[in-house]
């Protein structure tokens, strides 16, 4: 599917990227050109995640996401199946869904009139048998259905590539640590809601983040580490980042920092959670759902914690703030994040509110975490654009003691690494690579 | 936040009291404006909450009742604080190292329309507002985040505080990284 491609953009390709991604090229994060590949090359053929599935319960219900740059309407139908479909009418083009979610009998495109089904069909057009013959087959004018979705502890999956893997092969061990956060519970998680909110950074940026750069949290987030009134809770972040973290690079260009508590240490503290332990009820909650993980897990996932992680392309999760999120492409030096927070669906009402509260006390635009990497997401990208700085490759040398570890799939390294990130950027190259 | 369902029992609002809360939200807007947060922090009662829900677009049903603010803000919040952790992000833009205010983008608060009811309990006021916050960052960053505020103000021996502050902004994205000012 080469589509168009200039040339000498593709003979750039190959030398984006050094051999064992040691190197890697200023032009991933502003070149318009390549921004231009990577949609069909990334993007079109990637598992990308577009909400969770109990944002939408019922047939009927549905909300508006984005794959990419394009707008799609996630649904449930009326057997009770998740559909995505691209929100464009087949018509004209008309957005036939403009609000951010609800429940719909139908979706009714409000240029012409015409209307859809939950499962995509043209179920009307006004004045159909003076406009059209008796005979008019409406059933290749439906909404443009994405040809494969598939789900993962609940998370929504749509892939524009029929012929694609399927999705658990495309997660392979990833699913292992995934589990850690999302299947902890019998009961799975809950999505409370989504804040959504731009950056002024190319989409790998906040992926490269997640994916292991810990480096960055002792420069980036000092002021939260000074504040925390008589409480040692956030350096407990920082310290147990340092000493049970590991970074784990897998196949397909995943990967993330994962906090391996010793055996002995029975609740695996999270970090920040004396914050949340002020509230009654809170940190019972946390001691009591780890017989239920260790049943569930086993007896080595039940002391694993996911920091953070990026499931390649760009779905990102934070495990001890409680929320998964995608930077969406908005441009080569835009990025539209998502962040949907979620708890463990069982848990109590109390918790949830504490938990929501501290998601949002950290993270999202008014963050204490996030206004500072936003701060670094938006300056590596200006910063990186200039005519002669442009032209000095980065360096992602960081982290010579990857290998295999005898408990924990993928290559595992401490965390001062960038392995991770090279194994995400070879990953990347792979797919720009075959046309 | 509903107005008290007994108007009758409601003394109006004297001029000297909406005087009095005018000058409450200008002294706090200046405070803002010149990054005085420890002195802003003065003027919030111990039990204060402070919310700043996001906005979703929804759509009326053909037929029904149109879409009220009330409808748009069945979200998360951007902000869900009380004192302690106002404080501490106070606390925090003072450490010189929380780097998207360092160095500090340049804020200056209008407010307006400015409504005073009483409030469901004794000697607090209902007070509603309209605010523009420009703000510009670094070298020619500029946002404006315009919204009202429903807050609630009480009567106290040191004068008026804040016990409540919801921000219902006029945005449904935040196109910004960072919304690390107080509104
Ligand atoms: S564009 Fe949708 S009916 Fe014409
Ligand atoms: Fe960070």
């Amino acid at each position: 599917m080469a589509r168009g491609v200039d040339p000498a953009v593709e003979k750039d390709i190959p030398g984006l990227l050094s051999e064992d991604g040691t190197w890697v090229s200023r032009r991933l994060f502003f070149d318009p050109d390549l921004y231009e590949i990577e949609k069909h090359r990334v993007f079109g053929r990637s598992w990308l995640m577009v909400g969770h599935d109990t944002q939408i319960p019922n047939p009927g219900d549905f909300f508006l996401s984005f794959m990419g740059e394009e707008s799609v309407i996630v649904v449930r139908d009326n057997e009770g199946k998740i559909r995505v479909h691209l929100n464009s009418c087949p018509h004209r083009g008309m957005p036939v869904c403009r609000e951010d979610r609800g429940h719909a009998r139908t979706f009714f495109c409000v240029y012409h009139g015409w209307n859809f089904g939950r499962d995509g069909a043209l179920v009307g057009i006004p004045n159909q048998r003076a406009t059209y013959p008796r005979d008019f087959d409406k059933s290749n004018l439906g909404l443009f259905a994405v040809p494969r979705v598939e789900t993962y502890h609940g998370l929504i999956f749509a892939n524009h590539d029929a012929e694609a893997i399927s999705l658990e092969d495309s997660l392979g061990d990833m699913k292992w640590y995934l589990d850690t956060s999302l299947g902890r519970r019998e009961g799975g998680i809950e999505v409370l809601g989504v804040q959504k909110w731009r950056v002024g950074t190319n989409w790998k940026v906040p992926a490269e983040n997640m994916v292991g750069d810990v480096a960055h949290a002792p420069a980036t987030h000092s002021s939260v580490f000074q504040i925390v009134p008589g409480d040692p809770s956030f350096d407990l972040a920082l310290k147990s980042v340092l000493e049970y973290g590991r970074n784990v690079a897998l196949p397909g260009g995943h990967g993330g920092t994962f906090r391996v508590y010793p055996k002995d240490d029975s609740d695996g503290r999270l970090p920040g959670e004396a914050v949340m332990r002020a509230t009654p009820g809170v940190g019972e909650y946390f001691e009591s759902v780890q017989a239920e993980a260790e049943e569930r897990l086993g007896e080595v996932r039940k002391h694993v914690k996911i920091a953070t992680c990026m499931t390649f392309p760009n779905l990102c999760l934070l495990g001890s703030n409680f929320t998964f999120r995608v930077a969406h492409p908005r441009g080569p030096m835009k990025s539209e994040i998502w962040s949907w927070v979620f708890v463990d669906r069982d848990a109590p009402q109390t918790v949830k509110d504490t938990l929501r509260k501290f998601y949002t006390l950290t993270f999202g635009p008014g963050g204490i975490f996030e206004q500072d990497d936003g701060e670094n997401w938006e300056g590596v990208t200006y910063g990186s654009s200039g005519v002669e700085a442009s032209t000095h490759p980065f360096h992602y040398g960081a982290g010579l003691d990857a290998g295999p570890h005898p408990e924990l799939p993928g290559t595992v390294s401490s965390v001062y690494s960038e392995h991770t990130q090279r194994n995400m950027y070879r990953r990347w190259h792979d797919l720009m690579l075959q046309p | 936040m509903t107005e008290s369902s007994n108007q009758a029992e409601n003394a109006a609002i004297s001029l000297e009291e909406l005087h009095e809360v005018e000058q409450f939200l200008y002294r706090e807007a200046r405070m803002l404006d010149d990054r005085l947060f420890m002195e802003w922090l003065g003027l919030l009662a111990d039990d204060c909450t402070y919310r700043v829900p996001t906005r979703e677009n929804v759509q009326a049903v053909r037929g029904q009742d149109a879409v009220t603010t009330e409808d748009e803000l069945a979200g998360i919040a951007y902000f869900e604080d009380d004192k302690l952790t106002l404080m501490g992000k106070a606390m925090r833009l003072g450490t010189g190292t929380a780097w998207g205010e360092n160095p500090p983008s340049r804020t200056r608060r209008l407010v307006s329309n400015v409504e005073v009811l009483r409030g469901e309990a004794p000697g607090e006021l209902l007070v509603y507002s309209n605010l523009v916050l420009h703000r510009s960052r670094r070298v020619d960053e500029t946002s404006q985040f315009v919204g009202q505020r429903r807050d609630v103000l009480r009567q106290t021996e040191k004068g008026l505080l804040l016990a409540r502050r919801v921000v219902v902004l006029d945005m449904n994205i935040c196109d910004s990284s960072h919304m690390g000012n107080f509104f």
